[in-house]
């Protein structure tokens, strides 16, 4: 059996990786900023602060970037201002999404690095968004980015949803994006353990009988693939039953929007960087 | 119906029987490939090979090989401990530094042994974890993460003494499987991310006294290599013991690795080879005096320890019968050396790498120039990647075919520079080395593969390619597979002549130890973990 139709609830987790930061927060430790109250990080000296620099290069860098401005992980510039030190705590502890929990450094350690992503601000950017966001949103309705994208609760899981889209990525992320969502894709956190890859990998294959399917691979290990069409349908293939697996980077499932007027995009932009989230 | 007194004589005569079979003396262990059915040491026998002469399970048969029993840990974390098996009981650890006594035929746990580490502490650069024990006579041995060797009764769990190896508040934590040899155990330390200065000791395994301790960084400016560390940086530590090494019962020398310099990623304080960090020592076993070394990675800067499983074996190069030692290290290169004077024969990669154009007759590296290789501010792309060609697992080797197999990661890294900011004195150094860190190299691109290679020439026979990052070591058995596991938890058993795939079932979680195998009551048995869970399996 070689085109293995599968809509297993395991896969359907997978599929939806992109969503777990949003889908797995549960539970008090990752969650919202703690009430105020005087933190371990207000303690901390400049020479703490420069620990925690070095802290954080050594053990975050590698997946939230040199300058926490995001990479396999999200962007962690203005976190603690978003979900306060208790809540960064509870992350680094306790894990979240794709990130493991850390336990390799001790309580001090973590206060420091946190200490250090409190002097960081708000922004991974010091660009601010230049357009209109609410001419944005009716840009973003009148094309139908609706049908692919969730913000809230409403809209289709073909792409990420965009709920708080703003927080993890800059205009100019967001707008080189829209003109070609190949060239920078978002990284694929489903399995942390195979390091970094590509998500919304495109992926064409051939079965040995002469079939061939062009899809987002969601899942690969050493024996299988599983591959998911736009209309949400999960195909597993045994590689011992393919001709050719070929990955495709550079192309994506999302069309380029350089069709936008220059204004309809920069107001897109906007709109999609106000998004925050809903907490 | 039996009488009381007929269940004495039953309890009595089994209990004679474990009393018999729990003896693990030292010709025992020395001996261990003439017993296949267990597994004694850590590396399978003294010299890490981890083959195993078992032949029930072959690439015929091997497809319908199916689980046997899983143990699921009682604590939380990833199970990374490769178990010792002694005549039908199975010792395996769990995290932090927990040990569990298994029954061998069934998964049931005989008993649980929890010691009291601090639950505040937390070790710096490393994840809590246990790799293993040892066991000698009617005891079995294990270092905790807060740096005590404990030796417990081998039937109950109960400790019969408690030494401690370092002061953990100097940065010290281990996660290694000792090595016990004839009366002694032999322990290594981690914590060169923390500044902590690399030793390797050796207690009596009667009541846990230091016989023999043994620096393998200066402390002192006349202390053998200080003149390697320039402006007196040894200070800064590094070349740490993390991972269980090999002992020659004839040469009676230990064979143990050594960790990266400290701060890692930044040289610039620390001018010089820095002696004997990233090398292989040969320690004499009654005295621990250092009887040659030989350093793979001179001056290193990218965290590429030397703490790989040093493979002991015995093969004719060029004419001549040779006692050897083989080592793929993680800065890509796979090494043979003489291991009765630490001459060097043999280095080539075994895994894609970009710092070196080669080895000199010496087998020194002949590394790239510094501008396309040393960490910068920006960022340096070089391979292998932080985690190295090959971390803390292990490879195998095989009489039967001469080759030696290892899981081989190709990747890159983006290696930054930082400030070389270490405390004096280390006891608070700054985890990750300090100076530093890294990223992940190019996305997509990170690939392991169970590499079979010549074991006297490092020439490759067969490779087979995973998807993802594979932190799998390998097994070998005379049955003519090789076992091990890709980074989605496949488990897996290949031709050990020719890496054809014969068999594999997904665990369902990443497989982060080494397989090993043993039989009872003529079965055998191959077992791994994956993520929380111990799996065994057998034929129908």
């Amino acid at each position: 059996m070689i085109f293995v139709r599968s809509l297993c609830g395991l896969l359907v987790l997978a599929a939806l990786s992109q969503s777990r930061f949003a889908a797995r927060q549960q539970g008090p430790p990752p969650g919202s900023p703690a009430p105020s109250q005087t933190s371990p990080a207000d303690k901390l000296t400049p020479d703490d602060i420069a620990t925690g620099q070095q802290l954080y290069a050594a053990n975050c860098a590698s997946c939230h970037g040199v300058d926490a401005t995001g990479q396999l992980g999200p962007n962690l510039r203005g976190v603690v201002q978003r979900r306060g030190e208790q809540g960064v705590f509870g992350i680094v502890r306790n894990g979240m999404g794709g990130m493991p929990p850390v336990m390799s450094i001790n309580d001090q350690r973590v206060w420091q690095v946190i200490g250090y992503l409190r002097t960081l601000g708000e922004s991974g950017s010091k660009e601010a968004p230049t357009g209109d966001p609410a001419h944005g949103k009716a840009v973003y309705e009148a094309h139908g980015c609706a049908t692919c994208h969730t913000i809230g609760t409403e809209g289709g899981s073909v792409g990420p949803p965009l709920t708080a889209i703003g927080r993890s990525r800059a205009p100019k992320y967001l707008s080189g994006f829209l003109l070609d969502p190949g060239k920078n894709p978002p990284s694929d956190m489903t399995l942390p353990e195979r390091a970094m890859n590509t998500g919304y990998l495109l992926v064409h294959v051939v079965t040995k009988d002469g079939r061939e399917m062009t899809a987002i691979r969601v899942n690969e290990d050493t024996f299988t693939i599983t591959l998911r069409d736009v209309a949400g349908h999960f195909y597993t293939y045994d590689k011992n039953t393919l001709k050719a697996i070929e990955p495709e980077p550079g192309k994506s499932v999302m069309p380029s929007y350089g069709n936008l007027s220059a204004t309809d995009r920069n107001d897109l932009v906007a709109y999609l960087a106000s998004l925050k989230g809903t907490e | 119906m039996r009488t009381t007194a007929q269940w004495i004589v039953v309890w009595l005569a089994v209990g004679f029987a474990t009393e018999a079979l729990a003896q693990v003396p030292y010709q025992r262990l020395k001996n261990s490939d003439r017993e296949p059915d267990n597994w004694l040491i850590y590396g399978g026998n003294y010299g890490s090979q981890r083959f195993a002469g078992l032949t029930q399970i072959t690439p015929e048969n091997v497809a319908s090989l199916r689980v046997a029993w899983a143990y699921q840990l009682r604590g939380g974390g990833v199970m990374e401990s490769s178990p010792i098996i002694v005549d039908g009981i199975l010792y395996v650890t769990e995290p932090p530094s927990n040990v569990t006594a298994l029954d061998a035929r069934t998964g049931k746990p005989l008993w649980h042994f929890v010691p009291p580490v601090p639950r505040d502490f937390v070790p710096v650069g490393l994840f809590p974890t246990n790799r293993g024990v040892a066991v000698l006579d009617d005891k079995v041995i294990l270092a905790t993460i807060d740096d005590h060797l404990l030796a417990l009764d081998a039937k109950s769990g109960i400790v019969r003494w408690n030494s401690l190896i370092a002061d953990k508040a100097d940065g010290y934590a281990i996660t290694q499987a000792p090595l016990a040899i004839n009366g002694k155990i032999v322990v290594g330390v981690g914590g060169g991310e923390a500044g902590a200065h690399g030793f390797l000791s050796c207690f009596d395994a009667k009541d846990g006294k230091l016989l023999w301790k043994t620096y393998t960084v200066p402390r002192s400016a006349t202390d053998p290599g200080a003149d390697t560390w320039a402006n007196g940086s040894w200070s800064n530590g590094g070349g740490t013991t993390w991972n269980t090494g090999s002992y020659d019962p004839d040469l009676n020398l230990i064979y143990w690795g050594t960790g990266n310099p400290a701060p890692d990623w930044n040289g610039e304080g620390r001018m010089g080879d820095n002696l004997f960090t990233c090398s292989l020592l040969a320690l004499d076993a009654d005295t621990g005096q250092m009887k040659w070394y030989f350093q793979f990675s001179p001056h290193e800067t990218h965290d590429w320890d030397s703490s790989e499983p040093p493979i002991l074996f015995d093969a004719t190069v060029e004419g001549r019968p040779r006692k050897l030692v083989a080592l793929a290290n993680r800065n890509a290169f796979y090494y043979v050396l003489d291991r009765t004077n630490g001459e060097f024969l043999t280095g080539v990669p075994f895994a894609k790498q970009t710092w070196a154009k080669g080895l000199d007759p010496k087998g020194r590296p002949i590394k790239m120039p510094a501008e396309q290789i040393e960490p910068s501010v920006e960022g340096t792309l070089v391979y292998p990647t932080l985690t190295g060609a090959i971390n803390w697992t292990s490879p195998c080797y095989s009489p039967l075919t001469g080759l030696f197999y290892v899981n081989a990661r190709d990747a890159g890294a983006w290696y930054v520079k930082g400030e070389r900011k270490m405390a004096p004195g280390n006891s608070v150094g700054i985890v990750g080395g300090g100076g530093g860190g890294g990223r992940w190299g190019p996305a997509d691109e990170t690939t392991t593969s169970i590499r079979a290679l010549v074991a006297t020439t490092g020439e490759k026979k067969w490779e087979y390619r995973m998807v993802g990052d594979s932190w799998t070591g390998t097994l070998v058995t005379a049955g003519g597979l090789v076992f091990s596991a890709d980074a989605a938890g496949n488990f897996f058993a290949l031709d050990a002549q020719t890496g054809q795939p014969l068999w594999h079932l997904l665990l369902g979680a990443a497989v982060r130890s080494n397989p090993v195998t043993y039989a009872v009551d003529g079965k055998q048995f191959v077992v791994d973990s994956a993520g929380n869970t111990l799996f065994a399996f057998s034929l129908p």
